[in-house]
């Protein structure tokens, strides 16, 4: 699956409430007070072959991470490697450069990345002590350039339990969809139905709602990049924003749901959200049947799974797979059919004329992928 | 051949299988090109679900409404039990290059419908006629 690189980026914007961290190793980390989460960010220039080199120590008890790199513009970039305490490179973008497996956004060319870690139940445990990860700056011709500057934030979370955890969400009506009833009673039922999906895999929602009134589209170049951050900003670090609208005259590939990375970032940037269109779920009616408000949740939860790190377990060509270890690597539509039909992370509805299979199950490797991700705590 | 809603329908079964996908990586005009614009109207008059299907088409309908898509965009927009059609093709417009004679009038006689207004940003428009729709008098 490749995942398309646009030169745009550079706009995560620092909070305030900065301490500077004594990590002891070459990166100078600050530390950003956020409820529940060890977080961190600094600023790293590229060098040597264009590489950009973040340092940082993983203390007892931290069992994940979630890393954001996000280039000046006009770079895009990519997790080149990661290394844990003993010196192992575990996750390296070359290894993964057939694209026949995916296991992390971060190891595509993006305008901005984040990697997770560990993502796999197969993952060793979190290890303490000191790890090494590194971003490649790439320019339009998709090489790696020196002397770029790339803002990294880092949330680190202590998890008792990675098989439960809440996940923070906040639901914001932009393009004027506050304005329409139909669209707020739509979607207030669909993320009950999220809920009730996530519920049955351990997850809970800490579900808020607020409006943005400035001009928007499912692009994020230009000043509708600007808007998602404002929209992350004022939601904070730390949570899934989910920004409903309505308009379509910018389709070229057009979208009913789409999450800002996989995983997505935890700070403000121009990818931090999930959009969904909310007439396109209602359908040539305009109006929620109770069936296009179960599918309506099923998208949410399904672009939530996107965001918390979630792949396709098979992309439509059906010879490309997500790296989960419990997803069977089915290799046509029909087959893959009768494997996933139920699956939330299935890359469509299957649908007779008038209903659709409901889709709320996770394999016990994907449900992992989720509850690893360092928003979920 | 495909049953939906009762009905054979004559579209290929890959067409709604791409049509229904939550991302969808082809374009529309790759979907014209393949397929031609009758069996895109078939796929949006004549399917339900997922939802998108039909809004998909419709606004792959709009995009080929200088390439024999105008009879349905402009039945569409007359159409006040399904709006979302109407929406979906005139967002379509904008990846058409021409706007066939008299579809500006028929979009300015569903502005008045808020729901309407809401989901195509004609501010926005590549059509100047579109665009001054909403612009004239400011
Ligand atoms: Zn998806």
């Amino acid at each position: 699956m490749a995942i398309g690189y646009a030169a745009s980026g550079g706009t995560i914007r620092v909070t305030p409430f900065l301490l500077l961290v004594a990590c002891g190793g070459s990166t100078a980390w600050e530390a950003v007070d956020v409820d529940g989460l060890t977080h961190l960010e600094a600023v790293e220039k590229s060098r040597g072959k264009g590489i950009a080199t973040f340092v940082f120590d993983v203390e007892e008890g931290q069992d994940a991470f979630l890393f954001t790199g996000d280039p000046e513009a006009p770079f895009g970039a990519y997790v080149r490697t990661l290394t844990d305490p003993n010196g192992d490179v575990v996750f390296a973008a070359r290894d993964l450069a057939d694209g026949v497996e995916s296991l992390s956004g971060a190891q595509f060319a993006n305008v901005l990345t984040t990697l997770n870690w560990p993502i796999l139940a197969t993952h060793p445990p979190l290890q303490a002590g000191r790890w090494k990860l590194e971003v490649g700056p790439l320019d339009e011709e998709f090489r790696q350039r020196r002397k770029v500057e790339v803002f990294g934030a880092l949330s680190l979370k202590d998890d008792d339990d990675l098989s439960a955890g809440t996940l923070t969400v906040r639901i914001v009506y932009a393009d004027g969809t506050d304005q329409d009833p139909e669209l707020v009673r739509g979607t207030e039922a669909a993320v009950a139905v999220w809920e009730e999906i996530y519920a049955e895999h351990g997850l809970s929602l800490n579900v808020t709602y607020g409006t943005y009134t400035g001009p928007i589209s499912q692009s994020t170049s230009g000043s509708d990049g600007d808007a998602y951050v404002a929209i992350a900003e004022e939601s904070g670090i730390g949570v899934l924003n989910v920004v409903v609208i309505s308009d379509f005259t910018d389709w070229q590939i057009p979208v009913y749901g789409v999450s800002g990375g996989i995983p997505g970032p935890l700070v403000p940037t121009i990818r931090s959200a999930v959009a969904v269109n909310g007439f396109t779920n209602a359908g040539p009616d305009l109006t929620f049947s109770e069936e296009e408000i179960r599918i309506y949740g099923e998208t949410l939860a399904h672009e939530g799974g996107h965001y918390l790190g979630a792949f396709h377990p098979v992309e439509e060509d059906w010879s490309t797979w997500d790296a989960v270890d419990d997803t069977e690597q089915c290799g046509s539509e029909s087959g893959c059919i009768q494997t996933f039909r139920d699956n939330l992370m299935f890359p469509y509805p299957v649908c007779s004329p008038l209903e659709c299979t409901p889709q709320h199950a996770l394999t016990s490797g994907q449900r992992t992928v989720l509850h690893y991700n360092a928003g979920v705590r | 051949m495909w049953w939906w809603l009762g009905l054979a329908l004559a579209a290929p079964p890959e067409l709604v299988t791409s049509l229904s996908a939550r991302h969808a990586s082809q374009t529309c005009d790759e979907f014209v090109e393949t397929y031609g614009v009758e069996a895109l109207v078939e796929v949006a008059e004549g399917t339900e679900m997922p939802p998108w299907l039909p809004m998909r088409a419709a606004s792959c309908v709009g995009a080929a409404v200088d390439r024999g898509g105008d009879a349905a965009v402009l039945r569409w927009l007359g159409n006040d039990a399904l709006p979302g059609l109407a929406v979906a093709a005139v967002a379509g417009l904008e990846q058409a290059r021409t706007l066939p004679e008299g579809l500006a009038p028929a979009v300015a006689a569903r502005l008045a419908d808020p729901r309407f207004a809401r989901g195509v940003r004609l501010e926005r428009s590549r059509h100047p006629a579109l665009v001054e729709l909403v612009t004239a008098g400011d």
